[in-house]
């Protein structure tokens, strides 16, 4: 990669990411102290859930946006060899989405949009925050079109070859966030966005749910799909081995891209817009999105065990052993992968009707996405960012121990955070309130887990500096050493020399997955429209 | 014949029901008050002032000549919808005053609203504070009472108490000896214009201690 356009252009939207993670880390160290109640200095609702909503949004939408965008400008240009299609479009839409990020941001830090990141109306924020969340999806939407004319005209200039695999992941990703998203923008144009400015008198929070629904699951296959990217394609080379399957791999990304969407009611289990018909319609959807993860799974430890073999690990176990743990992006996979499985155990729960009674709106909930996203997900992102950096900013990795460092405190912090909330749900603790102080007995025993969360929270704002001091000094570093490091794709072990066009091609998925979400969402949306159901006023601002 | 009067009599509290207040927030009557007129509202204001002050700020209780004035509500700053509420309570006897129940029955739908959005607009009361030790209010409407199932007071009408657009009243600088007599008015179940009887409810769990309290915070509450 060494077009210094292209470079800049990605590291443009990174920096945007995780400046907002940083920001969104300290609110998060906040939002727990805060929610304890230990220090009664702290205890202020309003600043709370200002906090939580902004730290909500800054995580799940500008952290994820810019870095899965950035990455995908990245892997497009080097696994393709090929510029990225109509730069101006692309800083177009960069852009776009900064100025919807700052605008939304005014409303967030001055408690007008207290919305929590999944809206939740009939609570309504000010306008500008729905104006900015949807500039930052117009924005990405523009990302999306680049991916796709860039894989198509590569298929174009290159008939009959086979897409590489990292492309063909990214692109798959882009079409399923146009999909994801849609939900979410017909949320917004026609409900929220009308009702904030005045236009609307009420809004059915029934259908807006729905909506939200339809991007609520898919959404987190959208910020998966780059960790589960690198899983395949930089995971098995940087351990020194092979991919154990490419078309494998091709299968689990099109599992995914399919079954992610149709499969969001499993959030509306306990809701009572939606018919039980439909709910069990969608939770058996939601146990087939398992497969591709477990088969991804199998991919990359089968990966991971020809490459210990290959280091002259022996025995049933010893390949492990062999692994270079000192390889950033082999320790990310492996302490993500320790993650998926907790997680995805707890997602089994959540996923399954009677235990998600148990759970729903309890402490649990929050712990299990922290563990899955900001677990799973963000240590992968970790692990991209220094391995790419050097290739960035064209300069060695400032640190590579700290970096080793950062990776095990974000993965104990991680572990110390989540496991007592898991707990705490078990236990009762409600989600979404500014303060767990009941003067109760019976929550007298949520006290040492509390105090566990505030310390895995300053582990995990500990490392979160630690990262962002890494890519920082790496980048300033005023030494002349250069680095000449280039992105290495892993190979698979064995050679795809030709596919079947649906293993390489979108078209027939893109209709599978109209059929399927005509199927799951037509009738839940348009009952709204043929039946009698009464709308709520906007609440709040 | 006595089946049948049986029945009668268990269902005659049905029958003889009134909802707490006939105000449903139904768009109409949100956009109603919504696009009340202030100028309009303004004129008719101009009426109120001899009890409720020049500025809006209410009346605190007063003895004269040997005998007690009540304290009268500050309206100024108040939520819009909540004024329109009460002037449409006391018109149709959800609630009743000897005086403002006449008044109310001589306004219209437009003219309550009117009214309303004009006080709204008024900049509510900013009263100093007392040395008064007002820790065990704050922790009322910051954290509630758990043992007495108790919500904090702050669920509902806001951290700055400022109210909801929605039927929940501003607190913030409102006259303590009418906050006072309004929760003992609750309490004894003397008002009842509260939706699900949620005021009613909370006020018979406070002493009149506790009461007088809250209404020292919300007084001088910024």
């Amino acid at each position: 990669m060494n077009d210094a356009a292209e470079r800049k252009l990605a590291l443009s939207h990174l920096w945007v990411a995780f400046i907002a993670f940083i920001l969104a880390c300290f609110m998060g160290e906040y939002q727990v102290l805060e929610r304890s109640g230990f220090i009664s200095a702290l205890n202020s609702p309003t600043i709370y859930f200002a906090s939580v909503s902004t730290h909500g949004v800054l995580m799940a939408f500008v952290l994820t946006t810019f870095f899965i965008m950035g990455f995908g400008y990245i892997i497009a240009t080097t696994s393709l060899q090929q510029p990225v299609w109509n730069k101006p479009l692309a800083w177009g839409g960069f852009w776009l989405a900064l100025t919807g990020v700052m605008m939304a941001a005014i409303p967030l830090l001055t408690g007008k949009a207290s919305v929590l990141y999944t809206f939740y109306p009939p609570i309504i924020a000010h306008a500008a925050f729905y104006l900015g969340a949807t500039l930052l999806v117009v924005g990405s939407w523009i990302w999306c079109m680049i991916m796709l004319v860039m894989f198509v005209q590569w298929k174009q200039t290159n008939p009959g070859k086979v897409v590489p695999l990292a492309m063909f992941a990214t692109a798959m990703n882009a079409l399923l966030w146009l999909w994801t998203s849609a939900g979410v923008a017909l949320e917004i144009l026609f409900q929220l966005l009308p009702l904030s400015l005045g236009w609307l008198d009420t809004v059915d929070p029934g259908l807006a749910r729905t909506l939200f629904a339809w991007t609520l699951h898919p959404i987190v296959y959208f910020w998966l799909i780059p960790a589960y990217t690198a899983f395949y394609v930089f995971v098995p080379k940087q351990a020194g081995g092979f991919l154990f399957s490419d078309e494998m791999a091709r299968l689990a990304f099109v599992v995914l891209a399919v079954f992610a969407l149709p499969i969001g009611f499993h959030h509306l289990y306990m809701d009572p817009e939606q018919a039980k018909g439909w709910k069990l319609l969608h939770g058996i959807g939601t146990f087939v999105v398992a497969i591709p993860t477990l088969v991804t799974g199998f991919t990359v430890i089968a990966s991971l065990e020809i490459a210990g073999r290959l280091r002259g690990g022996k025995g049933l176990f010893g390949w492990i052993f062999s692994l270079p743990w000192t390889n950033t992006m082999v320790l990310a996979v492996i302490l993500s992968l320790l993650m998926l499985i907790f997680g995805g155990f707890g997602g089994i729960v959540n996923a399954s009707y009677a235990m998600n009674a148990m759970i729903h709106n309890t402490a649990w909930v929050p712990g299990h996405f922290h563990l899955i996203f900001a677990g799973t997900t963000v240590i992968m992102y970790f692990a991209i960012a220094y391995y790419f950096w050097p290739i960035l900013v064209k300069k060695p990795l400032f640190s590579n121990s700290m970096a080793l460092t950062q990776l095990w405190t974000w993965f104990i912090g991680m572990s110390v955070l989540t496991t007592p909330w898991h707990v705490l749900g078990l236990l009762g603790q409600p989600r979404r309130v500014s303060t767990v102080v009941y003067n109760n007995l019976l929550t007298l025993a949520w006290k040492p887990y509390e105090f566990m969360m505030i310390f895995g929270g300053l582990l995990l704002l500990g490392s979160a500096c630690l990262f962002i001091y890494n890519l920082v000094k790496t980048q300033l570093n005023s030494a002349l050493e250069i680095s000449d490091q280039q992105i290495e794709y892993a190979e698979p072990i064995h050679r795809v020399e030709s596919l079947p066009e649906w293993l390489n091609d979108f078209t027939l998925w893109n209709k599978v997955i109209a059929v399927l979400m005509l199927i799951s969402f037509g009738l839940p949306i348009l009952q709204f429209f043929f039946m009698d159901t009464f709308g709520s006023a906007g609440w709040g601002y | 014949m006595k089946q049948i009067l049986l029945v009668l009599a268990l269902f005659s509290p049905v029958v003889i029901a009134e909802p707490a207040s006939q105000i449903a927030w139904t768009a109409d009557v949100l956009n109603r008050v919504k696009n009340g007129n202030p100028a309009k509202g303004k004129e008719l204001a101009e009426s109120c002032k001899s009890c409720h002050g020049d500025q809006g700020q209410g009346m605190k209780e007063e003895t004269r000549d040997d005998e007690t004035l009540p304290a009268i509500p500050a309206l100024a700053g108040q939520v819009a919808n909540y004024t329109y509420k009460q002037l449409r309570d006391y018109f149709n006897g959800s609630r009743n005053h000897d005086s403002m129940t006449a008044i109310a029955k001589g306004l219209t739908e437009q003219d309550a609203a009117d009214l309303a959005v004009w006080l709204s607009a008024l900049p509510s009361q900013q009263n100093k504070s007392t040395s008064q030790d007002l820790a065990r209010a704050q922790k009322m409407v910051e954290q509630g009472d758990g043992k007495r199932t108790l919500p904090p007071c702050f669920v509902c009408h806001g951290a700055n108490g400022q109210g909801e657009k929605m039927d929940i009243p501003a607190l913030t600088g409102q006259q303590p000896d009418y906050f006072t007599k309004t929760m003992l008015e609750y309490k004894n179940g003397q008002r009842h214009n509260d939706i699900y009887s949620r005021m009613r409810l909370i006020a018979q769990q406070l002493n009149e201690e506790e009461i007088k309290e809250l209404a020292q915070y919300y007084w001088q509450l910024k």
